[in-house]
């Protein structure tokens, strides 16, 4: 492997000793020894770096052939009893033919640990392109840039919002028309519906001038000529008449089941763009009594992205922010119990080193313990509440399958192996335990006090442990009186306010089924 | 070059999703997540993740793009993966028109293009999309060193020597998508002889240099990859023979598809076990057997049986599978102490009725000795007695026949005695007469063709010591086994490429790279991408698999093709090659 040759402290040449095998980085050929493996290198491959017999052959011109030379100062040296050990493998000798440097890294690998090839100039840093062939130990290998890198992706966010908004720009100026035309209408059929109010001849009046305003409004299209609906391509016929959309002018059907045309009513449509600009309120508007004809592509141009946006204000279905919840406590469950779990190990290591426990460890272990249980009794109950909820539609029956899956997982690996935790399981089969997986409500569960037999037994259930735990806090609180730790008690108090409020709750909800 | 952090660091970029910093609109704080997928992406999801894992990053629903009823959701955020085919395009078209749910990521499996794209812009106009990115996993993974495009081969050739235009696009589209995922912009090396692979080989460096300054634009190594494209054709014998290791006779006996293998048509099967999943990533008995050929299997599964036994101080003999069967009938408990093992068992149990059912160990030792030998009148003797038997299936006749034809291409005489003894055999389809004869045309003709390059293939006189010591090895698991005689070519191809040893007359490159001008003084590549045009054999990514191993810390290798083939797949795609152009 060592391709210089003589005078270095590791691989230089050797004039006797036993000569070991080595196999060529390149063809895997053995070969007797390090001198025979260079000459192959040179001549059967045609590594050319400065090795001894090319610098005699260069001897005129020392110079060139100094250049050649990669450095050897980093180099790692044998300790001061001539002995190397192998980075890798521990293994030491003393000679000098066992050990190689990594030509990058300088460190002493024995023969078995330095087979990798690396291409480094002269100054042993890594250079693909023009550097020479090197042995390396595995490390310097696999380090190499681009070695082991994987996952390339390309974000087409910016060029697709690009695309959008250029798509989108004509579609907001005919928006911004069509927004025009109805506030004119609205407005316009206001001060037609203000004017003849009064007048007997109100609705007839008022229908004459409506069209008339209309056609102003809006140019509509030429009839003639115009042989099939603009929406459903269907021709029109005697069974199927001319309409005009009153917004864009188009000829459309009105076919029931297509729906490519509607009269809605201008209350209806007023209220579901009330953002826009009427000269009148919303309100005042509600009196006309008077319908316009719109085609399905302005109606979804006009409402349906507010409608979209209006349906994104609504608030989240019980089910998805119930899942949430149970998400964040599932999160504060796991990263209390690590701290728990750091906090044991160094309890435990001061109790090997007889050390008295301190009294503000003993307060935090407590605070942690108090806390844990709170958080998995309100996993419990946010579970059950889970599997109490009617699913809208099988989509949401799909998620609550699957929160149902995600929270009994998390009950079995994570909860119910914290039986070290004092406290945490009860052994004995009481119901009380804050830990079962969440039942299933069964249709047939007869109706009680409008809760079902089972859900009764499960506020029940729910009203043990929160006053088990009120029981365990009021003890806390007077432990910490005893030793006059006041904060502490003042913490514990409003934790024991809150058990108290969830009590009163969840008796309300059993109503007279609370007191058994 | 494992393909499976690959695929883990790709899910973790689509469940980990985060719109860019800015939009913070109302939907960014709703956290629950669909997950709608197309039928390719719930392939590749669902072989290298679990449910659970989906549900730890809050997705609880998952469903495909394809499907119309799904209902709407305002409040849910929802990824989108799926494979930018036309179907996808308009079926994600038709999504944005009327958004089901309130924000959606786009993630697509490869390259999009810019029309595309501009489809989709125009199609959201209420402005729900709030990322789009490209991954690229457009290839499913069996192994963490072995890919498939799922490919069946009818669809692909127009004839033996003729890309289809559709599948070629598809094999390039996939393959590039597979050099990204790995970062690695090889040197391209075919099967010089191969006009399907001097095809696509073009197509693909096409691609690359394409797409070198935006998509290839990797650091430099000094021992660049290479992408090597093989031909089944050039080794027609591997998947011809009778498998013998645990994935690979699933595959052959049962059928895996995607990692899915049905158990339906198993007499008495378990209602449970109708069908199964098998990857080497969830199963750790399969990960831990895959590679075992049949009889160490057995030796396994009786390992863990004795392990309970020891644990239950039952006595029960076991000596064979059926004993195992029973005992697992005796001991209902076992099954669910072992878990996986129970679905293990079924697969067993049913490769070992089919063993018997079929005398797959008579065919398969001749299969071997007559690839393994030349012009040995032992073997032909053997091979008569087969084909006259008449408990023999006709399929294994018809194989048979062609393996003496690849391997005794020029005994005239004896060919001609074959055909007579096939016709003889009743009710024998002349079909099959005419698919032998069809099979001598394309192989007998390749191989007048190639003598010269057909020669690299035989020259065992120049196995090194690093071959014969691989082979050794190879051969010492299963020593003296004569069921597994028979050694790929890819094993050849790989151990001559770790010698820097490939002829470049055997496999050219497209253009005098450095790299390829100063072979000689250049180190064997250090990885390598073995491609199959027309589909790989498990059993070939079993030697892949061990090469691994003995090379690991010098050189890594991954093996793919257009799929995976079977025997019966392979015999198929032979009757399905068009006549023209042969
Ligand atoms: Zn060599
Ligand atoms: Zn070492
Ligand atoms: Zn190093
Ligand atoms: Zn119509
Ligand atoms: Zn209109």
């Amino acid at each position: 492997m060592d391709k210089e040759g003589g005078g270095n402290s590791s691989g230089g040449r050797q004039q006797s000793g036993k000569v070991t095998n080595i196999s060529c980085p390149v063809c895997g050929e053995s070969i007797e020894g390090l001198t025979k493996l260079n000459n192959h290198l040179d001549i059967d491959h045609g590594f050319d770096n400065g090795s001894p017999e090319v610098q005699k052959r260069n001897s005129k011109n020392p110079k060139t052939s100094k250049v050649q030379q990669i450095v050897k100062n980093h180099w790692q040296r044998p300790d001061s009893y001539g002995r190397a050990v192998c980075q890798e493998c521990g293994s030491s000798s003393k000679k000098s033919n066992a050990f190689i440097n990594c030509r990058k890294c300088g460190l002493i690998y024995c023969n078995l640990h330095c087979k990798n090839i690396i291409k480094l100039n002269t100054d042993a840093q890594y250079d693909p392109l023009h550097g020479k062939w090197y042995a390396c130990c595995y490390r310097c290998f696999s380090e190499r840039p681009g070695y082991n890198d994987y996952g390339s992706f390309v974000d087409k966010t910016s060029s697709f919002i690009g695309l959008r908004e250029t798509k989108n720009e004509d579609k907001r100026l005919r928006l911004l028309q069509l927004e025009n035309r109805l506030v004119r209408l609205v407005n316009g059929i206001a001060s037609i519906h203000a004017k003849c109010k009064s007048s007997i001849l109100m609705s007839f009046t008022m229908r004459n001038e409506a069209s008339e305003l209309e056609r102003t409004v809006t140019p509509w299209r030429n009839d003639r000529g115009v042989l099939d609906c603009s929406v459903c391509f269907k021709p029109f016929g005697l069974t199927l008449w001319k309409h005009h959309c009153r917004l864009c002018g188009n000829i459309v059907c009105n076919r029931d089941e297509t729906g490519c045309s509607s009269e809605i009513s201008l209350q209806h449509l007023v209220n579901a763009a009330k953002d826009l600009p009427y000269q009148q309120k919303v309100s005042d508007l509600a009196e006309i009594d008077h319908s316009i004809r719109l085609c399905y592509k302005c109606i979804r141009s006009l409402y349906g992205e507010r409608k979209f946006k209006k349906d994104l204000q609504k608030p989240k279905p019980q089910l998805l922010s119930l899942c949430e919840s149970l998400e964040s406590t599932s999160k504060l469950i796991t990263d209390t119990i690590s701290h728990m779990e750091k906090f044991m190990i160094r309890m435990d290591d001061s109790k090997i080193a007889e050390q008295i426990p301190k009294e503000e460890d003993m307060t935090e272990s407590k605070k942690m313990r108090t806390k844990l249980l709170r958080s998995v009794a309100m996993y419990n109950s946010l579970a059950r509440q889970v599997s109490r909820i009617t699913p809208a539609n099988p989509t949401e029956a799909k998620i609550k399958r699957s929160v149902q899956v995600a929270s009994s997982t998390f009950i079995n690996e994570k909860i119910l192996s914290l039986k070290r935790v004092p406290g945490m399981i009860d052994d004995s089969p009481r119901t009380s335990s804050p830990i079962r997986e969440p039942d299933k409500v069964k249709s047939t569960d007869l109706l009680f006090n409008n809760l079902t037999i089972s859900e009764v037994k499960k506020y029940r259930e729910e009203l043990m442990v929160l006053k088990e735990q009120k029981f365990l806090v009021e003890s806390m609180i007077e432990e910490a009186k005893k030793q006059r730790k006041f904060d502490e008690v003042a913490t514990l108090s409003t934790n024991l306010n809150e058990l108290s409020e969830q009590i009163a709750t969840t008796q309300g909800n059993l109503g007279e089924q609370g007191f058994t | 070059m494992d393909l499976f952090t690959v695929a883990d660091f790709y899910i973790n970029r689509l469940v980990n999703s985060q719109a860019r910093a800015g939009s913070t609109s109302l939907v960014e704080q709703n956290r629950i997540k669909a997950l709608i997928l197309d039928k390719d992406t719930t392939s590749t999801i669902s072989m290298c993740a679990t449910q659970s894992e989906l549900l730890n990053h809050e997705i609880y629903l998952v469903d495909t793009i394809e499907n119309d009823n799904r209902d709407v959701m305002r409040h849910l955020r929802c990824l989108v993966y799926v494979k930018p085919t036309e179907e996808t395009i308009q079926a994600l078209i038709r999504e944005l028109e009327n958004p089901r749910y309130g924000d959606y990521h786009i993630f697509f499996n490869n390259t999009v293009t810019k029309s595309q794209l501009e489809r989709l812009a125009e199609a959201d106009s209420m402005e729900c999309v709030s990322k789009v990115e490209e991954i690229f996993q457009d290839y499913f993974i069996l192994n963490e060193d072995l890919f498939s495009f799922d490919l069946p081969p009818e669809n692909l050739f127009t004839n033996s020597l003729l890309w289809d235009e559709v599948g070629l696009t598809d094999c390039t589209k996939s393959l590039t998508s597979l050099l990204l995922s790995l970062k690695l912009k090889p040197e391209i090396r075919f099967d010089a002889p191969s006009r399907l692979c001097g095809k696509l080989a073009k197509e693909i460096s096409y691609e690359i240099n394409q797409n070198e300054r935006s998509l290839f634009d990797f650091p430099p190594m000094d021992s660049p990859p290479v992408l090597v494209l093989l031909d089944r054709k050039t080794d027609p014998l591997t998947p011809l023979l009778q498998p013998w290791t645990y994935q690979s006779m699933i595959n052959e006996y049962i059928g895996v598809k995607r990692n899915m293998v049905d158990l339906s048509k198993v007499p008495d099967i378990d209602k449970d076990l109708q069908k199964v999943t098998l990857s080497p990533r969830q199963d750790s008995f399969f990960k831990d057997t895959m590679y075992l050929n049949f009889g160490e299997l057995g030796d396994k599964i009786k390992q863990y049986v004795d392990n309970y036994k020891d644990k239950t101080n039952t006595n029960s003999q076991i000596n064979s599978i059926e004993d195992i069967k029973n005992f697992i009938e005796k001991y209902p408990e076992f099954r669910k102490l072992s878990g996986s093992v129970a679905k293990h068992m079924a697969i067993v149990g049913e490769l070992d009725r089919q063993l018997q059912m079929r005398d797959v160990w008579e065919v398969s030792e001749v299969e071997q000795n007559l690839s393994v030998h030349k012009d040995d009148p032992e073997d032909f003797r053997d091979l008569v007695k087969i084909l006259e038997s008449p408990k023999i299936d006709k399929y294994y006749k018809l194989k048979l026949a062609c393996i003496y034809a690849l391997r005794q291409g020029n005994n005239n005489s004896q060919l001609n005695e074959i055909v007579q003894i096939l016709q003889k055999q009743p009710l024998f389809p002349v079909d099959d007469i005419n698919l032998f004869h069809k099979f001598r045309r394309i192989f007998g003709q390749n191989q007048a063709v190639d003598e010269g390059q057909g020669r690299y293939w035989e020259r065992d006189d120049l196995l090194s010591e690093l071959t014969k010591r691989f082979n050794s090895k190879v051969r010492n698991a299963d020593s003296g086994n004569v069921f597994m005689q028979h050694i790929p070519k890819i094993s050849k191809l790989l151990t001559d490429f770790s010698k820097n040893k490939v002829p470049k007359e055997q496999f050219k490159t497209l253009e005098e790279t450095e790299t390829s001008r100063n072979a000689n003084a250049s180190p064997p590549s250090q990885d390598l991408i073995v491609f199959v045009v027309g589909g790989v054999t498990f059993e070939e990514a079993r030697f892949v698999h061990e090469f691994n191993e003995t090379m690991r810390g010098k050189m890594r290798v991954i093996l793919g093709g257009t799929s995976v083939i079977s025997t019966h797949e392979y015999m198929e795609s032979i009757r399905q090659t068009n006549n023209s152009g042969i």
